[in-house]
């Protein structure tokens, strides 16, 4: 089984512009060695922090839209939480609903 | 009309009855990132507003307080505010 999902991630804010890609794609090399298929990576860019996350004010939004089996976000959620270049990520699931049958049919 | 005014002058006054923002806009799916939608239902101190102030629908409500929890988490939102 496969299911839809979405994760959502903060960077730290002393990374580079120019590396902050490279921290995405490893990101996204995660879910491709689990076994699931990137469908994007959205850069959200540099924001300010509504509150602080260890003590920092800033950091750099990531979402990455993906699926995968189910089984396996778990170990996704290890691989985020070791690596050290992202404060915070969330992963979401992506139901599709009626929705989708409908851009289908478009 | 007449049945209304009526109506009003005997109780007290009743507010205008607010209808739900996103099932009048047709809305499924709250996005936890929509954070401009999102701040038009918290309070300034970053409270989630009732729906008795904000007039959403139980249906929504319910997707609405999950969002702004996620939205919160992941820092878009403020836990508190002063």
């Amino acid at each position: 089984m496969i299911s839809d999902y979405e994760v959502t991630f903060i960077l730290k804010p002393s990374i580079e512009e120019s590396e902050t890609e490279a921290s995405a794609q490893k990101v996204a090399d995660v879910v491709t060695k689990l076994n699931g298929t990137v469908k994007n990576i959205e850069h959200m860019g540099r924001r300010r922090l509504a509150h602080e996350i260890a003590d920092l004010r800033e950091g750099i939004y990531v979402v990455i839209t993906f699926s995968a089996a189910p089984t396996q976000i778990k170990e996704l959620e290890r691989q985020l939480t070791l690596n050290e270049d992202v404060l915070r990520h969330i992963v979401v699931r992506h139901e599709p609903k009626k929705h989708k049958s409908e851009a289908v049919a478009v | 009309m007449s049945v209304t005014k009526k109506r009003v002058q005997k109780k007290e006054r009743r507010p205008k009855r607010k209808v739900c923002v996103f099932c009048t806009e047709r809305i499924t799916e709250i996005d936890y990132k929509d954070v401009s939608r999102l701040r038009k239902n918290i309070s300034e101190r970053g409270k989630i507003l009732p729906r008795r102030i904000s007039g959403n629908c139980a249906k929504h409500q319910r997707l609405l307080t999950v969002a702004i929890k996620r939205s919160r988490f992941i820092a878009l939102l403020p836990f508190t505010s002063e």
